[in-house]
């Protein structure tokens, strides 16, 4: 059995290339990387010299369970089969691919006993070589110099996964079991990722289920995932089953949480190893792969422990001080930086949403006419700005959810809402998590 | 007639389109996107107008935003919702009213309750308003835009 007692604490979620810079400058505040096996097969010449610059400990997510979802999620706009999934799939098993290409998801319960040691022996043949190809003939001295320096190893390989449906948790517990003993038949530390639907979470006997199941193989690091799981919305029951669900798995191994936040910063002191998160969007995630334009640039809003658009607040920031924001607020590189430039927090935020232009669309309205609408591209520097803000605001929490105690936490919180409520915040974000810590401190 | 929030909004520009004014509907501003923006070009003043049919807890917030970079603020509602309570005439001095009612084929628009000066007023926010405007309308000239 592997021995995965180095693993780090914090993870974060390399999402796009153009995170890099933020990711390198920024990498005291972090721990390790994951770096999803489509962006490894899109650019594997910028995650390959990434990761050699950077120097964390990173593990490759196979992302194994698209293939069982629909396939038109994976669908391009001309609504054929984008390549990197194709390519993918073609790594992965053939049956795989030929779905894809006939626009259906593969069903994982369908797989044979063969097919499932195929994909293992594929998939983790994949983490394994996934920059073999990189640099080319001509790099070839380069790249056994850069071999030989720096080891492009994976700190652990992740089997095949698919998803844990609710309504049929026996078989789905059958394939990813058998996926992952084939994985641990060639490799030791080969690691479980465990995508739950939300619904688990509500019946504890299907929780210790799945518990129980993945306790029964020679794995010692799990990974869950629930799928769009809002940790402030989580009711007092699903947190003391996903607390149970933590501790059980921990008799056998180490614990992660592939997509979390607070609550998941809050659960170290619970039995939680590790957890990960992207760099602004991705303390939740869904199952279904997310398209979409750029998004409004997020300011983490450190004493409510959630993002907003930083004008959800700038009301209430024209009442702050400077230097009553920088105790209470936030006194981070960025915010500092912007408070130097314009004593005025309502409008030094504001840098935080600089527009570099409009796009115009036609809408249908309910009247039946043709409207334009108008939607706001932010400038990269606002999208940086709140991605700094936002790690650099996540290394803190963690530091103060590691050095307090849940009762000191709580403390804290009434203190701010003693202070944000005459202000003027909504401060229910301070209440949802109270209650949350009420049962933590149990 | 049926009113929809859009025919009100786009009846409301046509109403207040006049010389030395600019008028300019969904402009995004931050993260939000306010109705109506009118460009006083004799005044250089900034006013922000806010339209709602129903909601009008969040008119409240949209409007309150307003004044953080217009000069003058104004919400537009139904007359019958502004006659039947006196909770719109006690809204602070700064959000003034206009109020719309159909009659036949038209819309009437009636300034209801006139604003004084926006209070919340950051300049750098104002500052910034104004030069997406001047972006907006590139070419025309137009008071101090």
């Amino acid at each position: 059995m592997a021995n995965f007692r180095v693993l780090p604490s914090e993870f974060v979620q390399f999402g796009t290339v153009q995170e890099q810079d933020i990711l390198l400058r920024a990498s005291d505040f972090y721990d390790g990387l994951i770096v999803k096996a489509n962006l490894v097969t899109s650019f594997p010449g910028a995650t390959y010299s990434f990761l050699q610059k950077i120097e964390k400990d990173f593990f490759i997510d196979p992302i194994t369970y698209i293939f069982g979802t629909k396939a038109e999620h994976l669908n391009s706009e001309d609504a054929t089969p984008k390549d990197v999934y194709m390519e993918l799939a073609g790594k992965y098993l053939g049956k795989f691919q030929d779905n894809l290409k006939s626009g259906q998801a593969t069903d994982p319960y369908s797989l044979t006993k063969e097919e499932m040691a195929e994909t293992t022996r594929n998939v983790i043949a994949f983490q394994k070589h996934a920059w073999d190809s990189v640099g080319g003939d001509g790099d070839i001295f380069q790249k056994l110099l850069d071999s030989i320096s720096k080891p492009m190893a994976p700190l652990f390989y992740v089997a095949p996964y698919f998803i844990v449906r609710e309504n049929n948790v026996q078989e789905s517990l059958r394939v990813n079991r058998s996926l992952l003993e084939e994985g641990l038949k060639l490799e030791t530390n080969v690691a479980a990722i465990i995508p739950l639907e939300k619904g688990i979470l509500d019946d504890s006997t299907a929780l210790a289920q799945v518990a129980a199941e993945y306790s029964k193989t020679d794995c010692s690091l799990f990974i869950f995932w629930i799928d769009s799981f809002d940790e402030i919305d989580v009711t007092p029951t699903r947190l003391i089953n996903l607390i149970s669900f933590i501790q059980t798995l921990k008799r056998k191994g180490r614990v992660m949480n592939l997509f979390g936040g607070f609550l998941s910063a809050m659960l170290t002191k619970k039995g939680l190893d590790a957890f990960a998160h992207g760099l602004a969007y991705s303390e939740k995630r869904g199952f279904e792969p997310v398209q979409g334009m750029m998004p409004t640039p997020m300011y983490y809003f450190l004493p409510f422990h959630q993002r907003y658009p930083v004008d959800k607040f700038i009301g209430q920031f024209s009442n702050i001080k400077v230097k009553e924001f920088r105790e209470k607020i936030c006194n981070c590189l960025i915010c500092e930086k912007l408070l130097s430039g314009d004593p005025e927090p309502a409008s030094a935020m504001a840098d935080f949403l600089e527009i570099q232009k409009w796009i115009s669309f036609k809408i249908r309205s309910k009247s039946g006419a043709l409207m334009t609408r108008r939607k706001a591209i932010y400038t990269k520097r606002s999208h940086q700005l709140a991605r700094y803000h936002y790690i650099f605001n996540k290394h803190k929490e963690l530091a103060l959810v590691k050095s307090d105690s849940f009762a000191q936490l709580l403390a804290k919180m009434q203190e701010d809402r003693a202070y944000f409520s005459p202000l003027g915040f909504d401060v229910s974000p301070i209440d949802k998590w109270t209650q949350i810590l009420g049962v933590l401190g149990k | 007639m049926k009113l929809y929030e859009d025919i009100v909004h786009s009846r409301l520009c046509r109403h207040l389109k006049q010389p030395g004014r600019l008028v300019f509907s969904e402009f995004p501003f931050l993260s939000r996107v306010v109705d109506t923006i009118l460009y006083e070009c004799d005044t250089d003043e900034l006013v922000a107008i806010e339209i709602k049919l129903k909601n009008f807890s969040a008119l409240l917030d949209q409007i309150h935003f307003c004044g953080h970079f217009a000069d003058k603020t104004y919400i537009v509602i139904p007359k019958s919702k502004y006659d039947r309570t006196d909770r719109y005439r006690k809204l602070p001095k700064d959000i003034g009213v206009i109020t719309f009612e159909p009659v036949g084929k038209k819309i009437l628009f009636e300034y209801a309750k006139n604003p004084i000066k926006s209070r919340m007023k950051n300049e750098r926010l104002r500052a910034t308003a104004k030069n997406l405007l001047r972006q907006h309308f590139k070419g025309k000239i137009c008071g101090k835009l």
